[in-house]
């Protein structure tokens, strides 16, 4: 397929997309020519896809940056100058701290996760079959299971024993909602380790942690990166539990956002500020491993 | 750890959906075996929650996976200059759902940004979150906004795979574009779709975020799936062992997906094996 289409990459790379309608007589008996000039479509269609991922995102910005009085001034004015009034008042108020909270919460999460997802995952990768697809319901059910159910149970046992609104007790619950999904991650990353360098590692005479440490780690390297940062992403975005099972000391970001609707009225210049702010680590995160992100999205379940 | 965080609350489910646990009222508290079960069958509101959970998850994916493996044929060609696209469809996925909501409940208030575009081409929006039944679809196809590049992304990568000659007999064969992609692409990466229209099911089954912050359950309980259900009945009515009897049927739901899921994940692996 590649094949047939590098002549089609050439001459685009002649005739911008925008040169108009280029088709004459004699190129339409050509069948390559028909698909170039289908790429016009096609570019069309690109635009509008990214125009549509992209415009709420700058509303929102815009938004942000707009003075109370034009919050809901329809059309936006694009060209206004940034008030960064809405940024201020974030800023000084409780939000820092939540952003804060979020920081310490998805951080020690994810490198607790990592250290026993690469543990398991090296361990499941050395499984058979039958026990692969048990551990996949485990996936399944942390991962796809939906909070709604687990929370209520959790908010009891967490409130009898002193861990509601606390580091400890919310970090605990992410734990266990990221690692059976963070070892399936971390295995599919082992299996692609041929077993001949670990043999030749022991008969080296590393013992089997050694080999675990100096050969099996470095070599899937790049899947803990790419475990942790999504593990990072999942747990900086997760609403419910924190909603629950926060109330102040360790309220996360997100668990902010609803503050921001009142009765009344909606501070939605502040509300997007604050969301901007919470939105950037996991856009820029996301970019960084955007090759893995959607075999992470999906609980690992695609490659 | 692991057993506390995750065996107990299943125990505790299990244990509370069998009892009376109303806490606004304490005094009947008692075991009473299936009654909860019993009253659930008869809850118009748990059958309406139940049915606006499918269409919630049906308009989601009718939009997303279809819009996915368009844009997955899209960026599947390479064409120049396209790198920028692919990292602009990260953008929706790593959002917080929470503050997708929030966005587009601006975007869809009355005389907000919507409403303004419509009137660009001379129609008038109707206010799509507050009439019953448009703002449970609006907020499904704010839900397909989030997760049709994920659909996109994995397919363009499955397409990738399908080997050249496919395609070349496809062409030999004279087909057109239509033919390709219905006669010789999908059936290449049906398990794939399969796997996909799955996880498509499951997150937006348990989508709660969205729902809650753009209508909240409303207007009235037109847009109340069953995690909001579940969640005004466990949080707000404090009625935990009906609430619990919901968490299990929803359980059960999704155990059912489950191995679904693991049926065909073993019959994809059989194939690419």
């Amino acid at each position: 397929m590649s094949a047939n289409i590098a002549p089609v990459r050439k001459t685009n790379a002649h005739q911008p997309p925008t040169s108009g309608n280029p088709a004459s007589s004699t190129q339409k008996r050509r069948p390559p020519n028909y698909r170039k000039l289908w790429d016009i479509p096609r570019y069309l269609a690109i635009i509008a896809i990214s125009l549509l991922c992209l415009v709420p995102i700058a509303v929102m910005l815009r938004i942000a940056l707009t003075p109370q009085v034009d919050w809901r001034r329809m059309p936006i004015d694009w060209l206004q100058a940034a008030d960064w009034s809405a940024f201020d008042r974030v800023l000084s108020g409780p939000f820092p701290g939540a952003l804060l909270n979020s920081f310490i919460i998805a951080i020690v999460t994810t490198a607790i996760v990592i250290v026993l997802a690469a543990m398991g995952g090296h361990a499941l990768a050395r499984m058979r079959g039958k026990h692969k697809e048990r551990f996949l319901f485990l996936v399944l059910g942390t991962r796809m299971g939906p909070a709604v159910v687990f929370a209520l149970p959790i908010f009891l046992l967490a409130s009898s024993v002193g861990l509601v609104d606390t580091y400890p007790g919310i970090i605990a619950v992410y734990i266990v909602y990221n690692l059976a999904f963070g070892i399936w991650m971390m295995h599919g990353f082992f299996l692609d380790i041929p077993p001949e360098v670990e043999e030749a590692g022991l008969v080296d005479g590393l013992s089997e942690w050694g080999v675990f440490r100096k050969l099996s780690l470095p070599m899937a390297s790049s899947g803990v990166i790419a475990t942790a940062t999504l593990v990072f992403i999942l747990t900086w975005n997760e609403f419910f539990y924190a909603f629950v099972l926060t109330q102040q000391r360790a309220s996360t970001f997100p668990t902010t956002i609803p503050g921001y609707f009142g009765a009344f009225q909606v501070e939605w210049g502040s509300m997007f500020a604050a969301s901007t702010l919470g939105i950037l680590p996991p856009v820029i995160f996301g970019i960084l491993a955007r090759k893995w992100l959607a075999k992470g999205l999906s609980g690992g379940l695609v490659d | 750890m692991f057993a506390l965080v995750l065996v107990f609350p299943m125990i505790y489910i299990f244990n509370l959906m069998f009892k009376r646990e109303l806490l606004t009222a304490p005094a009947g508290n008692r075991y009473i075996g299936f009654d909860n079960f019993v009253r659930l069958a008869g809850d118009e509101r748990f059958w309406q929650a139940t049915g606006q959970s499918v269409v919630f998850s049906g308009v989601s994916m009718a939009v997303s996976i279809p819009a996915g493996i368009a844009i997955a044929l899209l960026i599947s060609r390479r064409l120049r200059g396209t790198g920028l696209f692919r990292v602009i469809l990260i953008v929706p996925m790593v959002l917080a759902p929470l503050v997708v909501g929030a966005m587009f409940r601006f975007m869809f208030d009355s005389d907000g940004f919507i409403s303004w575009a419509f009137g660009l081409i001379g129609i008038t929006a109707p206010s799509f979150l507050s009439i019953p039944g448009v703002s449970l679809v609006t907020v499904a196809f704010i839900d397909a906004w989030q997760w049709t590049p994920f659909v996109a992304i994995v397919v363009a990568a499955a397409i990738e795979t399908v080997p050249p000659s496919v395609m070349e007999a496809a062409r030999i064969d004279g087909a057109n574009a239509w033919q390709e992609l219905w006669h010789f692409i999908l059936p290449q990466i049906r398990p794939l779709l399969v796997l996909v229209a799955l996880i498509r099911f499951m997150d937006s089954f348990r989508e709660f975020d969205k729902l809650f912050i753009m209508t909240n359950g409303g207007p009235g309980t037109s847009s109340e799936t069953l995690p909001i259900f579940l969640w005004r009945h466990a949080f707000q009515y404090l009625d935990l062992g009906y609430a619990a009897a919901i968490g299990f049927v929803v359980l059960v739901i999704i155990s059912v997906v489950s191995t679904i899921i693991v049926k065909f994940f073993r019959a994809s692996k059989g194939v690419s094996e």
